[in-house]
């Protein structure tokens, strides 16, 4: 009876590992981040919009619309569907641990043309968070994201 | 009088206003596996959203209940928010499956204020009206009546036309009280279809629907410029400023609103206006 009620705890602790902490939380990675990216706080990473004045924060968006706008070349493959973009934002106005998920336009994994990932995933690591303007918190290192709608191979809308 | 007591159990359900399923409703249909799941989607709210243990209690629930969707659309919204649409895609289309009418709004609404995907959001918004008898409804923040949306999803498409059409026929629908952002989003389109006199009227309508915008005042103060009215344009434009500066424009938490003007924008505009002078 015991060694059964060992086995099943085995088996729900193995279950439950395979959840994050949080829904999206990302874990250094040697192979993809920059080492020199620090959080503030290793222990809370919180999400864009916990808060409340976040997306209001004037020169962010514009200025995301336009550096996206000036630097994409849109001399690529014609294709359709979104790329997103999540990093976090430390409390120092950095930004690291970028993640990449591209889809078509029926919310299925794709893989675009290089012309079109490589080249939004280089311009958002170079964006410069704090220069432009970007909201940063004191307090909280916090998760953030981009997503490109791509109609033929061109950028219709950034959200969020 | 099994029927009566469900029909009793779901119009209070609804009077209170509760999102939340009545777990005893699977209970009176001798559904076990489904009270039980039931329950377990209950605990799971009792977690942080996004939580590994509410995101665990979904899945317990779903386990012993595939057809739950509440659980499914639960679940998925912290994907939704975080940006991992794939993720919610698969999850709300099993809450879609398993309850259409309740799920159908909700997935039009998210594709539309996340992805502006225009087209897919008015597929399930005619979907969903071709399935029930009843008023199609309102946003998942409230914020918007579905048909509302399904107009600004037109305009998203480039149809103009059509979207005031829908919005006009809407704000005269028996019972319909204008929703915080109709008229605003109705001027703007009269504004870029360049009936700037109906837009001035729509968004004078706005004022008196819900006067907490600066977006009404500028986007006023840009129709008077049209008409070549140089004293309202101004005026209009400080007023815009003014509000903005009292904290009084569009927000959301989750993503840039349409036809929302930043502060910005207005002082460039001002700057703009006494530079011509």
């Amino acid at each position: 009876m015991v060694f059964l009620l060992s086995a099943c705890n085995a088996q729900n602790q193995e279950s439950e590992n395979k959840y994050l902490s949080h829904v999206g939380d990302t874990e250094f990675n040697n192979q993809l981040d920059d080492p020199a990216f620090e959080l503030c706080n290793e222990k809370k990473v919180v999400q864009y919009y916990q808060f409340s004045r976040n997306l209001e924060f004037d020169s962010e968006k514009r200025n995301v619309l336009k550096y996206f706008s000036s630097n994409y070349n849109a001399n690529t493959k014609k294709e359709n569907g979104y790329i997103t973009i999540r990093f976090v934002v430390n409390c120092k106005g950095k930004t690291g641990w970028f993640r990449v998920q591209q889809m078509d336009m029926n919310y299925n994994v794709k893989l675009f043309d290089e012309s079109i990932s490589k080249q939004l995933i280089e311009l958002t690591r170079k964006y410069n968070f704090k220069k432009q303007g970007g909201f940063i918190s004191a307090d909280f290192d916090y998760y953030k994201y981009f997503t490109f709608k791509i109609e033929k191979g061109l950028i219709t809308e950034i959200l969020p | 009088m099994k029927n009566i007591i469900l029909l009793v159990l779901f119009v209070v359900n609804s009077a209170l206003g509760i999102s939340q399923p009545n777990c005893n409703v699977y209970k009176f249909e001798k559904n076990e596996p489904c009270y039980r799941g039931c329950l377990e989607a209950m605990k799971a709210i009792e977690y942080r959203q996004g939580s590994k243990e509410s995101q665990i209690h979904f899945d317990k629930a779903i386990e012993l209940c595939p057809s739950l969707a509440y659980a499914y659309r639960e679940k998925a919204v912290p994907y939704l928010k975080r940006g991992d649409f794939v993720t919610w895609k698969k999850l709300i289309d099993l809450a879609v499956k398993y309850e259409p009418e309740q799920y159908l709004g909700i997935r039009a609404w998210c594709r539309f204020k996340f992805l502006r995907d225009y087209s897919a959001a008015i597929n399930d918004i005619e979907k969903l009206e071709e399935i029930i008898n009843y008023d199609i409804g309102y946003s998942g923040d409230g914020d918007y009546h579905m048909n509302i949306v399904k107009a600004l999803c037109y305009k998203g498409l480039g149809h103009k036309e059509k979207a005031i059409e829908i919005i006009e026929k809407q704000l005269v629908a028996d019972d319909y009280e204008a929703g915080l952002y109709d008229y605003l989003h109705l001027g703007v389109l009269r504004m870029e279809t360049d009936d700037y006199a109906g837009a001035i009227k729509t968004f004078q309508q706005q004022i008196t629907s819900n006067d907490y915008l600066a977006e009404t005042y500028f986007f006023m103060a840009k129709s008077y410029q049209k008409l070549s009215d140089e004293t309202n344009y101004l005026k209009n434009l400080e007023l815009a400023k003014a509000y903005y500066l009292k904290g009084k424009y569009r927000r959301d938490s989750y993503v840039t609103s349409l036809d929302k003007i930043f502060l910005e924008a207005i002082e460039e505009e001002i700057n703009n206006a006494f530079s011509n002078k």
